[in-house]
């Protein structure tokens, strides 16, 4: 383990908090709230006991130490490799798309799409170049642009929260929450990091509460703008948030319009997600044996070109297959491993 | 090496000093032995003439009788040197590359018929001025004394203000042809020690053909970026502050700049004087810098962004009369501010090129009577003369030039990318910036520090950072420090 005073040759648990918290926040108020996640919260509760459940299998596999196990490490687990590999790539894929989208609303009318995604794509491109330890220092200022624009709106909306939680919790009714729930774990959860940050985390003890910490967090948070969302806005609008912000009035009236901030959240939100998706897609072909130099032009390309093509609701589909998959895969495996360890350790 | 034969050794120092016409020499004759030469050498004034006369030439020409002398070799290297000199400065070599160092550096050699070795004496005196008062970092209290060209001067500043023995002053030579004097000035406990090692490895890599100012070194040991990752400052109060912080101090001979490393990015809005007056007043004066710098660096790109692509953002009475304005101007914004931009800058660089006292001046007539001329031809339009105009006053406020260099460079990159783009543009070229800050390190220490890796020394050093705490309340040194060393007041140090 590297000492406090160091200078950082990993990144540290304050450092994964703040990527967890934002590409949670910006997949969970960016994706969910029209397209997958209704109005409904359960599906936000589900999410988190399946992190938690998950967290508490590595906990058992791994002597209590989160990260020690690397799942890519395995060479007979290549594909679950490959399987998360789709999985993100689409996922990061979906992202583009509905980026270029909300771009062309918001900030670029004109500007072709593809344009759009290979700008944004060229600024990730550029972050992962320089190395996780990068990643993580601008985490710690993205996190910042992130959840600053929404607790402005959140705190001058407070006071117009819906609190009827019998209405926010059960809004489609028990069978729809439950399949929404099913599908926007694999969606908007970021899983993806116990996984892939193992070799870069500067580990401790407090780690797996800090990132539970912030899953906690960020679950608030959206839960507190889906509750806003509910009272001021029409659910059916195409994204909520960016919406929500723009009818916000900020007292003062020194601003036209939020829809600056609206742009500063757009723009960090999908620059967060998409190059988070970028770097673990280089990673898991680095894994899986690719020189280290190509991985991160192999998964560049791939990235923009598979933009161009994919349909969303297509692209969802497999995401939530793929991730399913993925995810039953893990669960039974870790499953298995921490009855053998029990079984081990009542024969010693 | 030198050999026993006094003429040879002439021979060879002159060849090497063949055409200097500032190098003197003489082979001179002992008192009472003509037959035995002593031959001194050293380079007009750079020396202390008198000092050679009196303390060197005149006793061995008139009161050393070596007629009572069996070995004159032990006797000048032992008894002669140690209590037959009266200057405490001493040395001897029989190399011959140090001697003509030694000579090029001020000091005088003696070489004795018979002995393979020289003496080398402390002569030095150079030309230069005293010390005066600070040019660029002025400031209302504290002191105002500033560096000078020499290198001795300029450790005997700092050695004033820290009267402490783990004060140590490692030189070294640089440049193959320059033989440039260069000190590191450190904390011997407080320092990190592989922060000193990496800086005098960086320091010992360097080949150069000569090293004439600070600036030299500062581009070897930064990496390619437009963001300086040392420190340069004219201040000795400021310097000795760096050190007492566990930081590094490189002092370069005929450079009025010291370079101090590491260095963060907090440590360019830091003042001297932010120290000497309340907390309060300055941590105000602190924030307001941070504001400047990021006023100077996006406030066009802003503009230009929201002017040109959503103009619905900024409100209705403030848009109509810029519209109203600009309604005489055939130019786009874009093309205004870059037009303003660059006017101002050739203001500037002929403001420092100049004289003193037209250099201010011509900087305060050009810039209103050009502004005034461009609104009035409807070149410009007058918002456009208000942003440019507070965009300089705000990188004026920022206590480091070299670090607002840079930020006058990215605001460019800021501007077009705005036109190109809008505000899409805008944020790509602020997240491009802020990557490319987070991957810079100084020495090992994120460049944002404690901006981010704050975690790194438990938060403490946001103590100093936006705001400045109490003096009382800072009681733990930086990050720059020695972990051992970490507590400057108020408690014993653990290891004590």
């Amino acid at each position: 383990m590297t000492s406090k005073t160091d200078t950082k040759r990993k990144i540290s648990g304050y450092q994964l908090k703040a990527m967890i918290i934002c590409n949670t926040v910006s997949s969970g108020v960016i994706f969910l709230p029209k397209i997958f996640f209704g109005c409904s919260i359960i599906n936000l509760l589900i999410c988190f006991c399946f992190i938690f459940v998950i967290i508490k299998f590595i906990n058992i596999v791994t002597d209590n130490n989160l990260f020690d196990k690397n799942i890519l490490e395995d060479k007979s687990k290549k594909i679950l490799s490959v399987l998360l590999f789709i999985k993100i790539l689409l996922s990061t894929v979906f992202g583009l798309n509905i980026f270029s989208r909300i771009s062309k609303i918001y900030i670029l009318e004109k500007t072709p799409a593809c344009v759009i995604n290979l700008i944004l794509l060229l600024a990730c491109f550029y972050l992962v170049y320089k190395g996780y330890e990068t990643r993580a220092r601008l985490g710690e200022i993205l996190v910042w642009l992130i959840i600053l624009p929404l607790a402005i709106v959140l705190f001058v909306s407070l006071s117009d929260i819906f609190f009827d939680f019998k209405n926010i919790i059960f809004n489609g009714g028990l069978k729809i929450d439950l399949i929404r729930s099913f599908k926007s774990i694999f969606v908007f959860s970021q899983l993806d990091y116990l996984f892939l940050c193992d070799s870069y985390l500067d580990k401790n003890k407090k780690t797996p509460k800090k990132i539970l910490g912030a899953f906690i967090f960020s679950f608030l948070i959206i839960i507190l703008l889906t509750c806003i969302i509910k009272s001021r806005i029409n659910f059916e609008t195409a994204f909520p948030i960016t919406e929500l912000m723009s009818v916000t009035d900020i007292p003062g009236g020194f601003i036209q319009n939020q829809d600056f901030f609206v742009v500063t959240f757009i723009i960090t939100a999908f620059f967060s997600l998409i190059s988070s998706g970028l770097f673990f897609m280089s990673e898991i072909l680095f894994n899986l044996g690719i020189a280290k130099k190509k991985c991160l032009w192999i998964s560049s390309c791939i990235l923009f070109i598979i933009s161009l093509f994919t349909d969303d609701s297509l692209t969802y589909f497999f995401i939530c297959v793929l991730g399913s998959v993925f995810y039953f895969l893990l669960s039974v495996l870790f499953a298995f491993k921490s009855h053998k360890i029990k079984r081990e350790a009542i024969k010693d | 090496m030198l050999s026993n034969n006094l003429d040879e050794n002439i021979k060879k120092l002159e060849q090497a000093f063949k055409d200097c016409g500032d190098f003197v020499s003489r082979k001179l004759p002992f008192a009472n032995m003509k037959d035995i030469f002593f031959y001194v050498a050293y380079i007009d004034m750079l020396t202390d003439r008198e000092l050679i006369e009196t303390q060197l030439i005149y006793p061995l020409m008139h009161k050393i009788n070596l007629s009572k002398i069996d070995d004159i070799a032990n006797y000048f290297f032992d008894e002669f040197k140690n209590y037959g000199m009266t200057t405490a400065d001493l040395t001897q070599t029989d190399n011959f590359k140090d001697i003509t160092t030694e000579i090029m550096s001020g000091n005088t050699v003696l070489i004795i018929d018979g002995v393979s070795k020289a003496l080398i004496v402390s002569t030095k005196k150079f030309p230069g001025r005293g010390v005066q008062t600070t040019q660029i970092e002025s400031v209302v209290y504290g002191a105002k004394d500033s560096f000078t060209e020499s290198m001795r001067q300029n450790t005997a500043l700092i050695r004033r203000r820290i009267r402490d023995t783990n004060l140590k002053v490692k030189q070294i030579k640089s440049g193959e042809r320059s033989q440039t004097d260069i000190a590191l000035m450190y904390l011997s406990d407080v320092v990190r020690p592989e922060i000193l090692k990496r800086l005098e490895e960086k320091l010992n890599k360097i080949k150069i053909d000569a090293v004439l100012d600070t600036g030299y070194i500062q581009q070897f040991i930064d990496s390619k970026s437009v963001f300086p990752q040392s420190q340069l400052t004219e201040r000795p109060d400021k310097t000795a502050s760096a050190i007492l912080e566990g930081r590094i101090a490189i002092i370069v001979d005929n450079s009025p700049f010291v370079l101090i490393v590491p260095t963060t990015i907090n440590t360019f809005f830091q003042s001297s004087e932010d120290y000497y007056d309340r907390w309060q007043i300055m941590s105000f004066l602190r924030v307001m810098r941070y504001i400047c710098a990021i006023t100077a660096t996006t406030l066009p790109g802003l503009f230009i962004a929201l002017s040109l692509y959503d103009p619905s953002m900024i409100p209705i009475k403030l848009v109509l009369k810029l519209a109203s304005e600009r309604e005489n101007v055939p130019f786009p914004s874009v093309f205004e501010i870059l037009l303003m931009e660059l006017a101002f800058e050739l203001l500037r660089e002929a403001g420092v090129r100049l004289p003193n006292p037209i250099g201010g001046t011509i900087g305060i007539v050009g810039g209103i009577i050009i502004g005034q001329a461009a609104v009035d031809a409807g070149l410009v339009s007058p918002i456009v003369i208000i942003i440019v105009a507070l965009t300089a006053i705000s990188s004026f406020a920022i206590p480091n030039a070299n670090f607002v260099s840079a930020l006058r460079l990215i605001k460019y990159l800021i501007i077009i990318s705005s036109a190109l783009l809008g505000l899409y543009g805008f944020w790509i070229a602020i997240i491009m910036i802020l990557i490319h800050l987070a991957s810079l390190k100084s020495f090992g220490i994120p460049y944002l520090y404690p901006i981010v890796s704050g975690e790194a020394n438990d938060f403490n050093d946001m103590e100093d950072t936006f705001i400045r705490l109490p003096l009382s309340k800072m009681r733990r040194r930086p990050i720059f420090a020695n972990k051992a060393k970490s507590i400057r007041q108020g408690e014993k140090n653990s290891d004590e």
